[in-house]
């Protein structure tokens, strides 16, 4: 196969004929070429007809769970790349938080090889650890970990309460382009600490409190190192990095699905108490934090959207509120869910694309490789049943509801990995 | 599963190791005489990681107990190089040798190795894990040159928390009723909870300081250096300042009582003043010297060609966990080896342990 022709495509208002090809630049994975297509149909190219198509480039999530390795009765490396695909992703970061803990070069060798193993077609990559084990004690070794390709550092599920470290750690990252990125909310584990550090507060909202502590940090430490935080739920974080960036800190913000989607008078009970699917850190917030949230994003206070996919097993979360895990699964709804802000206007189409992460400069340079390309039905109404989800897990909050918009074909190092909205591997 | 190996010191009791040095003693009588007792067996020393003097002393110790070795030192030129898996490698070897001595980078390797073989595997150091023979030649030591290990009192000096020699030879201190003085900088003390479950569980006093001016050396009969390395320090400037804190020179040994001993794992950089080694309580090259009978001892109890009393009884057994388990340690053996499936023991603290690399599993569920 020489190439696929996605014929009669709608690219930024226009209707047009684009060819994909893939190259081999002789690093890890094939990347892909697109052009634009005028008269001669070159022979031999397989061919999606396209027509009411949107083209975007491939989506990336900054902030997904695999359980891989250590939890794969949850979700594995494979499953998640199939559920990131049917979202019309094309590339992941996955959180560090699993078994091992990925802290060290070792534990990064490991998940490189389990990526080559499956021989997964998209690219999945990992953030590493913070702390060693995420026990929040000793720093990691941020530079054997970017030996082995890994720039980003969180110690994702536990916030981090000590200035001491986070200076620390902010002081050692030795460029811009290292980011540490913070779980800014109180968590079972860390409930004392939080008091002792904070004070007295409403339990589970002191996120504008450690942002804010955060932020203090980094406004002390030189050299424009960049924090970024994980899920923003409430619309004081929103002020307090709104005015960080106005103070022109190296601050960015990523926000989930469920917190631009949903509150918390929208939980369903089941068996007579909240149903544990929709429970998450952070939980849903009050209507005026969601509505904060759309307006934060609308206006690019919020950077993009993540979607702290974190699955785990039906058992797990058919337990009573108190018992289940926190976290639901996002990869397959993002787009559909997100569609309905477009829908509604609080949101552009355009904008929608760029907190996908897959903004609009498809087609700018000639030599431009990109990771994937998803070509979008902005008109197709479809039902979220977890039941047919590629994921392990099905602690989907959107389990019941009616979309319209859904990515149905998926291309990425060279091959078409969903079409029709079938995932093919 | 062979019969019998040395992974850990845990896999001896304490009469078993005894014993060992009864029969190292003797070896040790007759130094250079080359025995006859081994003279059909062949040990293959593994060392998938250089440690000359380790290796070194091992085949001495094959060969005066009248044995031949055959050695594997460097990966680099061997089927390793070409990706060859530890359990394949082992698993040749044992038509080749009747004892391999194992020394790799991974934890558990040893464990693995013996899982795989019908004939003794002595580990020679895994990973950050244990090195059981350099803890058996320091016992032997203080017991030679002191006449017991019971009641004795060991200053342990330097780096207490990340040492693996050290860990080993605190518990088998402990072990045997000797009392022991620690002196580490802040952030490389022996770790509290260990140094708690000992005194706890032998009844043994361990006190911690954090100089040696104010340790009481006066009350020790044995002072064991140990290295600080540098990298563990990210700040260098600390690292220079404190380091001397931890030098023991002339003036520490004059606290330190006539018929005191002074014993370093080695290789030493600057902890151990070079004008002490005439110094007759500098005891750390007979250390070195002594590894020969004491592995002798050991090489000869494990193929079966002298009797140990109470060599035969295991050290201590442990339960096998029954969940399913992963292990947490990003450098256990079981995650670079293919087909190995992970296999779990109940720890002393009632979670699951890796029953290769010892390490323990925390935590059941991730926070998120």
């Amino acid at each position: 196969m020489s190439g696929i022709l996605i014929r009669e495509v709608e690219y930024r208002g226009e209707t047009v004929d684009l060819l994909i090809d893939h190259v081999s630049p002789h690093i890890m994975h094939d990347q892909l070429t697109i052009t634009r297509v005028e008269g001669e149909v070159p022979g031999d190219v397989t061919v999606i007809e396209a027509k009411g198509l949107i083209v975007s480039k491939g989506f990336y999530d900054d902030h997904v769970h695999f359980r891989d390795p250590g939890f794969t009765e949850k979700e594995d490396l494979l499953t998640g790349a199939r559920a990131a695909v049917a979202g019309g992703y094309s590339s992941v970061t996955c959180m560090p938080n699993t078994n091992p803990v990925i802290d060290c070069a070792e534990a990064v060798s490991l998940f490189d090889k389990r990526w080559r193993e499956l021989a997964l077609p998209i690219m999945v990559y990992t953030h590493g650890a913070l702390t060693v084990g995420e026990r929040g004690e000793s720093l990691t070794n941020m530079w054997a970990l970017a030996d082995q390709g890994v720039f980003s550092l969180s110690d994702d599920g536990e916030p981090v309460l000590d200035e001491q470290l986070l200076a620390d750690a902010l002081r050692r990252t030795t460029s811009g382009n290292f980011k540490t990125s913070l779980h800014c909310e109180e968590t079972p584990r860390s409930q004392q600490k939080v008091r002792e550090v904070l004070g007295e507060g409403k339990p589970y909202e002191r996120e504008p409190e450690i942002i804010a502590l955060s932020l203090k940090v980094l406004a002390d430490t030189p050299g424009n190192r960049w924090l970024h935080f994980q899920h923003i739920s409430m619309q004081e974080s929103v002020r307090l990095i709104a005015d960080a960036k106005k103070r022109g800190l190296n601050v960015t913000a990523e926000v989930a699905p469920h917190h631009l989607l949903l509150c918390r008078d929208d939980i369903p009970l089941r068996n007579g108490e909240p149903d544990a699917n929709w429970k998450m850190n952070p939980p849903l917030r009050s209507r005026e934090d969601m509505l904060a949230m759309r307006r934060a994003l609308a206006e690019g206070i919020i950077d993009y959207i993540a979607t702290d996919h974190a699955p785990h097993t039906p058992l797990e979360k058919a337990r009573p509120w108190d018992q289940a895990p926190f976290g639901v699964i996002g990869l397959e709804t993002a787009f559909g869910a997100c569609m309905s802000l477009v829908h509604n206007g609080d949101l552009s189409f355009d904008l929608l694309l760029n907190a996908l992460e897959a903004g609009d400069d498809l087609l700018e340079a000639s030599q431009h490789l990109i990771t994937g390309v998803t070509l979008i039905d902005p008109n197709h109404v479809w039902t979220v049943d977890p039941d047919k989800f590629y994921s392990k897990a099905r602690n989907c909050p959107f389990a019941g509801m009616t979309f319209k918009g859904k990515p149905m074909y998926n291309i990425a190092n060279g091959k078409i990995l969903m079409a029709e909205g079938e995932v093919l591997f | 599963m062979s019969r019998r190996s040395l992974i850990s010191i845990r896999d001896l009791s304490n009469s078993a190791i005894l014993g060992l040095f009864d029969l190292a003693a003797e070896f040790a009588a007759q130094p250079r005489r080359r025995l006859m007792l081994a003279h059909d067996a062949v040990m293959a020393t593994l060392f998938y990681e250089p440690s000359t003097r380790t290796r070194l002393s091992f085949e001495s110790a094959m060969l005066r107990l009248g044995g031949q070795v055959i050695s594997m030192a460097d990966p680099g030129a061997s089927s390793v190089a070409k990706g060859e898996t530890l359990a394949d490698t082992v698993r040749i070897v044992e038509g080749y040798a009747d004892i391999i001595v194992l020394r790799h980078p991974r934890e558990g390797a040893a464990q693995l190795s013996a899982d795989m073989v019908d004939v003794p595997v002595i580990n020679a150091g895994d990973g950050a894990r244990e090195h059981p023979t350099q803890t058996l030649l320091d016992l032997y030591t203080i017991f030679q040159e002191k006449g017991r290990l019971q009641g004795v009192t060991v200053a342990l000096c330097g780096d207490l928390k990340y040492g693996r020699t050290v860990h080993s030879l605190v518990q088998g201190l402990a072990r045997f009723g000797a009392h022991m003085i620690c002196v580490a900088p802040h952030g490389l003390e022996l770790p509290e909870p260990f140094r708690r479950t000992l005194t706890a569980q032998y009844g043994v006093d361990i006190a911690q300081y954090h100089s040696l001016d104010t340790a009481p050396l006066g009350g020790c009969d044995v002072l064991y250096v140990t290295r600080i390395q540098k990298e563990r320090f990210a700040d260098q400037v600390e690292f220079a300042r404190i380091r001397s804190s931890y030098q023991v020179s002339r003036k520490t040994l004059e606290r330190v009582r006539e018929d005191a001993i002074v014993l370093h794992p080695l290789p030493r950089v600057d902890e151990l003043d070079y004008s002490l080694d005439g110094d007759p309580r500098a005891a750390y090259f007979r250390q070195a010297a002594y590894g020969v009978p004491v592995r002798m001892a050991l090489v000869a109890a494990l193929l079966g060609l002298r009797e140990v009393p109470g060599f035969q009884q295991p050290g201590t057994s442990a339960t096998p966990a029954s969940e399913a388990f992963h292990c947490p340690n990003p450098r256990c053996v079981t995650q670079s080896e293919p087909g190995i499936p992970a296999r779990a023991l109940v720890s002393e603290a009632g979670n699951s342990r890796c029953a290769f690399c010892d390490a323990e599993q925390e935590v059941v569920c991730p926070a998120s």
